[in-house]
Parts: structure tokens; sequence; C-alpha cells
């Protein structure tokens, strides 16, 4: 009611109000997103929350998945992969499962798709935050037609730190395009309740 | 007689404006939040029917070319044949907007420079096969104005309340 009656009485308190949106983004080692306190007052749910998490999940993996990071705040190419590690990957693909996206040469992160199958989303719904970030372990490798494994696989948290050294970053930015389309979620949200109010 | 909606179809911009006087069949009160409403309400049955894989006059969207299912986009965003939604990811959706509203009008579109050829393609069929998702049909415009008809004469509660508080 006092969100209707507010509406009503200062009809321009809407156009602040929209203004007032804003995702932020930040992370190295993970992503994380936050709310305006403003709209967390309003909005109240991890629902929104989680929406906005899982967009932007299933958007840094699409990247990823075709060759594209936004790590580092726009959208770029991950770095080519030397011919020693095509080799390598090459070899591997003999004796693992690989990904639908794999491809020899293709500088995706993807062998057999565990770390992107590991992205996981948290919200905090006090912070109005919510995190996306790889996690958990991973199945060891089998290196050779023995059936012999990699000895002591990386966590997907410590690939991660991995990767970013190597000057691939996988997580802790998103480009510009991506974020005003998690705006548009929190947006869209607002207007629902609107409505209700109504 | 105006159209309850009309839709302005060019490669760099694809918009349609719903005029709400003709909709609701009346003269609409000057409420901005109320239009916001509305708006959002249009771009919801959008959504939820394109997501359904259904057009704008309910026939099942065609199917996806068996070159495009067997390309690294389709992989990457997990998409599969009987996925037809105007959905990879999910950029083009998720940025239709109402792009302005006035006194008696609600207009949606993108303001994504990028959004728009995709949108005209798959309206027209110009590039692609066209599925045409983007405005409402008329069973939809009627179940607008039923969803939305009270909102009006809920107003005078709310106006009441204003003047008691105006004369304190």
């Amino acid at each position: 009611m006092r969100l209707k009656k507010t509406l009503l009485l200062y009809p321009n308190y809407w156009r602040s109000f929209v203004a007032n949106i804003d995702v932020k983004v930040k992370g190295i080692n993970s992503l994380e997103l936050t709310l305006t306190r403003t709209v967390n007052r309003v909005i109240k749910s991890d629902h929104t929350l989680a929406k906005v998490g899982l967009e932007a999940k299933d958007a840094v993996i699409g990247e990823l998945k075709r060759g594209f990071t936004m790590a580092r705040g726009q959208r770029e190419k991950l770095k080519s992969l030397k011919p020693s590690t095509i080799a390598n990957r090459q070899r591997m693909s003999k004796f693992n499962s690989t990904s639908n996206v794999y491809s020899a040469r293709r500088s995706n992160v993807s062998l057999t798709g565990q770390y992107l199958d590991s992205f996981k989303t948290k919200v905090n719904k006090s912070l109005g935050t919510v995190f996306v970030f790889p996690d958990g372990s991973r199945r060891p490798y089998t290196t050779s037609a023995n059936g012999n494994k990699s000895k002591n696989p990386p966590s997907n948290k410590e690939l991660e730190k991995f990767l970013r050294k190597a000057g691939r970053p996988t997580v802790g930015g998103l480009s510009d395009r991506v974020t005003r389309r998690l705006k548009n979620v929190v947006l869209r949200d607002l207007r629902r309740k609107l409505k209700k109010a109504f | 007689m105006a159209k309850k909606m009309e839709r302005k179809l060019d490669e760099n911009n694809v918009e349609a404006t719903f005029d709400l006087d003709e909709i609701f069949g009346r003269r609409v009160p000057n409420r901005p939040a109320l239009r916001q409403a509305i708006g959002q309400e249009i771009l919801d049955v959008i959504e939820r029917r394109t997501a359904e894989g259904k057009s704008r006059f309910g026939r099942n969207f065609r199917k996806y070319s068996k070159e495009y299912t067997q390309s690294l986009d389709f992989k990457a965003f997990g998409k599969s044949q009987g996925d037809i939604n105007l959905r990879l990811t999910g950029q083009m959706m998720g940025t239709m907007d109402i792009v302005r509203d006035d006194r008696s009008s609600v207009t949606i579109g993108w303001n994504d420079p990028k959004e728009n050829p995709k949108a005209y393609n798959h309206i027209t069929g110009d590039t692609v096969k066209k599925r045409d998702f983007f405005g409402l049909n008329g069973t939809e415009l009627r179940e607008l104005k039923a969803e939305f008809k009270d909102a009006f004469e809920e107003d005078t509660p709310a106006i009441s309340e204003l003047l008691e508080i105006i004369r304190g």
C-alpha cells in the first residue's frame, strides 16, 4: 500500500526509482553481483537474486564454451592454446569422455566439461548479493590406455586460480550488455510487484 | 479508427505501440506507474508465449535448421531441437523493454542496437526462418483489458485519501 500511495502522490518518484536500479559487478575468483540498497529493500526476494545469479551463470558458462571470457569486464577471446597443449588434449580425448563443445584446438576451458559444470550460485538475501563461482572437487583424468589416473587432481577453485594465472581468467566480471540484461531482470520484478499494488 | 497496437518494423528499429485508450475503451488516467505495470504485462505475455514455442498467432515456430543445431553456439548454450523459443544467449528476449510511454500509450522494443536487427530477422524471416513473436493478438489484448480494467477504479479511494491529506 505504501508503495502505491507514494507512487500516486509523487508520479516522478517512479522515474528516480528506476534510475536507482543497479547491479554492481565485482570479483576476482568469483563473480559477485549486488543490488542497490533501495532496490533490495523493496524487492526483499531471494527469488529475484536467484534469477539474476542463474542468468549470470548461464552467460558466463555459455561464453566460455564459445571461447570467450567476460572476467575482465568485457567480452574477449580466450588466449589461444600452445601446440603442446593441443597435442596433450588430443591424447587425453582418447581416454576421457569429452564435453560436447570440446575440440582439441579450441581454447574454451572444456575437455571433459567438469570445470564449467561445477559452477554454482549462492544468494545472500540480507546483503542483496549473489555469488557465481566454480566449486567442488574434480574427477581425475584417465591418462593412458591402461586406465592410469592423474594423481591429486586440483579442486575447481584451484583450477580457477591456475587458469587466471595462465592468462585465461574465467570468472569475476561481466560485459556491459549482460549487466544491462541483469538490470532488466530486477526492473521487471519491480514492475510485477507494482502490478500487484494495483 | 485508431489501432490498439501498431508495429514499426525496421532493421534498426523494431517497436510496437499500444494505444491504451483504444484497448480499454475509455480515456485512461495519466498514471506512469500503471503504464509500467501494463507494459510489463505485455512483455510477460510475449515472453511466456515465445518460451512455449508459439508465434503471435499461436502457431508452433518452425524447426531449427540442421546446420544450426550442429553449431557451437547451439551446444554452448545447452539447446535442443525441441527448444524453439528464440532464446540462445537470452539477450534478445531479456532486453526487450518499455522504450517509452505517454499519457495514453506504451511502446515496447529494444534500446540495444544489436538486438533490433536480430528481432527484425525473426519477425520478418529476412535472414532466418520467419518466427513472428512480437506483439499481442486479439485474444491477448482482450485479456490485457480484463487484467487491468479494475486498476482504474482503484485509483478513486487513493485520490480521496490524497484530498484528505492536502486538506489536512
